[in-house]
């Protein structure tokens, strides 16, 4: 697809979320007292106007770069937002120390390294470097889970 | 103005705390300089979490230690390797390269890190002698001019950004909608947070910061080859002193290339890149013989590396003066200072000189870290480049997503990294800037705030926010920014005969 048509879908995108950021903005409750100035809506509508302005100039100028863009193997970054989003949500009951180590030797994977050793290795030292830096040295409480617990890993939360 | 607070920086500097930050911070900026796809901003991302558990002199030494280290790291691999590992040493890559090529890399080497320290500290001196007068300046600027300030920021580095001025603004004024995420602050009323408590506090910089450029790097990377590594055996080479006859010789390009680097550098959206290779254009304009240029000369190594390190300092000036950041980098720096609870401008100057004077002669001593660096660590620190991809993105991955969830140990913020990783990514490849995302989020409540002040001030003429001279200045200045992607389409034109 050439970039041209994709900054018009763009703007397209960006006419919406203009004018539902106006709309929302309606919806926020304007001062007790004092002029339109005080209003907490009158940035947000500001804003919106000038989002929806911008973006319908970006989706109706004419021409526009023609080159085609590449988005090369951009399913292994979604594929990579996906085991993260996942990863994100398995943290809190799993365990950093479970969650942690399976995520980054998938990660890994997706990035290509298939040496096993090297995986093993890398995720191990990567999760208890981060366990001894945020937990240890910042004393960051990071998230306790239950296969954590099952993995006799509990104590090195105290 | 800053006389025995400069003197007294020096012992807070003895601190080892204050001095393990800075060195640890040079080298580490000379590092993610040296590793190709990361570079200095993305390391002051991730860094500035950790800052919440140092004092104020500490983070900001630390900060401005990996600015410092980073805009030199890259002009390692740019010479050995031909890879400038930040776009800010491309220019450097031009002579450097072939320098090294014709058996000269120790001396290429040499040339680099000397010009660079020699370009921090020029920039440095001259923030420390001029910022207090433009500080002192700013103390006439009221609200009104404070609001155009803010968008005289976000318009300069909305229309110098790399795309359309068009997807500047369009970048800025997203930035600018996620900073009113949150509770209204003279109102207390919330805005955007569809029911979620958490985002009363609006949303986190870090998070948005993260993903946009860590998270949106790694997806980016991911594209690649990431199985290959770069091959780094046998390039490293112990740099060698500059001859003296080669530095009095060279003494011109130094010293005007470090403050073309300084001034570049003071505007906002310019950075070091333009400096570079703008520094880089004169040395050769300026030069008996500019067709050796390309060919492995040393004026072209000392213009662009005098220059990209002169950029620290120079965009220092703005940021701490007046509270406009000029770019990214200095953006997430003006956000150190508000995690601390200090507002960069002309009340920093007066309430915080201890502060100031502590970060100006840390910088001036992360230049002389740099130089031991520079001469003698770098040889092994270029094998950094070697380092394969599987291993820097897992390594990137988790310090982004421990640092977001640090920041308040929430999951809703590792999430939101993970959302701006995938809006940075679309932005990426559809030509956005995100710089003045970034610019927009961290001016976003100052314009806000200033401009309802001034308007109540004025009870609610618009007018007569425009007539204060200072404030006409400004808004003179912006008009030019906006108008001249048109005008100078228009000069443009009949040279190319429209087909530009």
């Amino acid at each position: 697809m050439t970039l041209a048509r994709l900054e018009r879908v763009a703007g397209a995108c960006g006419a919406a979320l203009g004018l539902g950021v106006y709309l929302v903005a309606r919806s926020i409750p304007g001062p007790p007292s004092g002029g339109w100035m005080e209003d907490p809506a009158f940035w947000p509508r500001i804003l919106a106007g000038a989002i929806l302005v911008l973006s319908a100039l970006l989706a109706l100028r004419p021409g526009g770069p023609e080159r085609a863009v590449s988005f090369g193997r951009a399913e292994r970054g979604l594929l990579l937002l996906a085991i993260s989003a996942a990863y994100v949500w398995a943290l809190g009951w799993a365990g950093y120390f479970a969650a942690s180590t399976l995520w980054v030797a998938i990660i890994m994977v997706l990035a290509g390294e298939r040496r096993w050793p090297v995986i093993v290795a890398t995720s191990l030292i990567l999760t208890v470097a981060g366990y001894l830096v945020f937990w240890k040295v910042m004393v960051i409480a990071l998230p306790v889970g239950i296969i954590d617990a099952r993995l006799g890993l509990a104590s090195l939360y105290r | 103005m800053m006389g025995w607070e400069l003197v007294a920086a020096f012992a807070r500097l003895a601190d080892p705390v204050n001095l393990l930050a800075l060195g640890l911070s040079v080298l580490g900026g000379v590092l993610v300089g040296v590793i190709p796809g990361l570079g200095p901003f993305l390391a002051i991302v991730v860094l500035l979490p950790f800052t919440f558990h140092l004092t104020p002199d500490a983070s900001l030494l630390a900060l401005v230690g990996i600015f410092i280290g980073g805009s030199y790291g890259g002009a390692v691999t740019a010479i050995l390797l031909g890879i400038p590992g930040t776009p800010l040493a491309a220019a450097t890559m031009l002579d450097g390269r072939p320098m090294a090529e014709r058996g000269e890399a120790g001396r290429a080497l040499g040339l680099a890190v000397t010009a660079s320290v020699f370009g921090g500290i020029v920039s440095v001196a001259l923030l420390t002698a001029f910022s207090p007068l433009l500080a002192r300046l700013a103390l006439n600027f009221g609200p009104a001019e404070y609001t155009l300030l803010g968008i005289l920021g976000l318009t300069t580095v909305a229309s110098v950004a790399p795309g359309s001025t068009l997807k500047g603004l369009l970048a800025a004024s997203f930035g600018l909608l996620l900073a009113t995420v949150g509770s209204d602050s003279p109102t207390a009323t919330p805005r955007f947070t569809f029911g979620l408590v958490t985002l009363n506090a609006g949303l986190g910089l870090i998070p948005v910061l993260l993903g946009l450029f860590s998270i949106a790097q790694v997806v980016v990377m991911l594209e690649g080859d990431t199985s290959r590594s770069t091959a780094v055996s046998g390039v490293a080479r112990w740099p060698q002193w500059p001859a003296a006859g080669e530095v009095r010789r060279l003494a011109p390009t130094y010293v005007k290339s470090s403050v073309i680097g300084t001034l570049i550098g003071a505007l906002p959206g310019a950075g070091g890149v333009i400096a570079a290779f703008v520094s880089y254009a004169e040395a050769r304009r300026a030069s008996r013989h500019p067709e050796r240029f390309g060919t492995g000369t040393p004026e072209g190594i000392v213009a662009s590396e005098a220059a990209n390190s002169a950029v620290t300092g120079g965009a220092l000036i703005p940021t701490l003066t007046l509270g406009i950041p000029g770019d990214a980098i200095t953006a997430v720096i003006m956000g150190a200072l508000f995690i601390h609870g200090l507002t960069p401008g002309p009340n920093l100057y007066r309430d915080h000189t201890d502060l100031l004077a502590t970060v100006f002669v840390g910088m001036l001593l992360a230049n002389l870290f740099m130089l031991l660096i520079g001469m003698y660590v770098v040889r092994a620190v270029v094998y950094a480049a070697g380092v394969r991809a599987t291993l820097v993105i897992p390594g990137v991955l988790l310090i982004s997503v421990l640092a977001a969830y640090a920041v308040q140990t929430s999951m809703l913020d590792v999430g939101i990294m993970f959302l701006f990783g995938l809006i940075g990514y679309l932005m990426r490849k559809l030509g956005f800037p995100l710089a003045p995302v970034v610019l927009g989020m961290v001016l976003g409540e100052l314009i806000e705030l200033s401009l309802r002040r001034a308007l109540t001030v004025a009870d609610g003429d618009v007018l007569a926010l425009l007539t204060r001279p200072y404030a006409l200045g400004i808004i003179g200045l912006i008009t030019i920014l906006l108008l001249w992607p048109v005008l100078g389409r228009k000069r443009l034109a009949p040279a190319t005969g429209g087909a530009e």
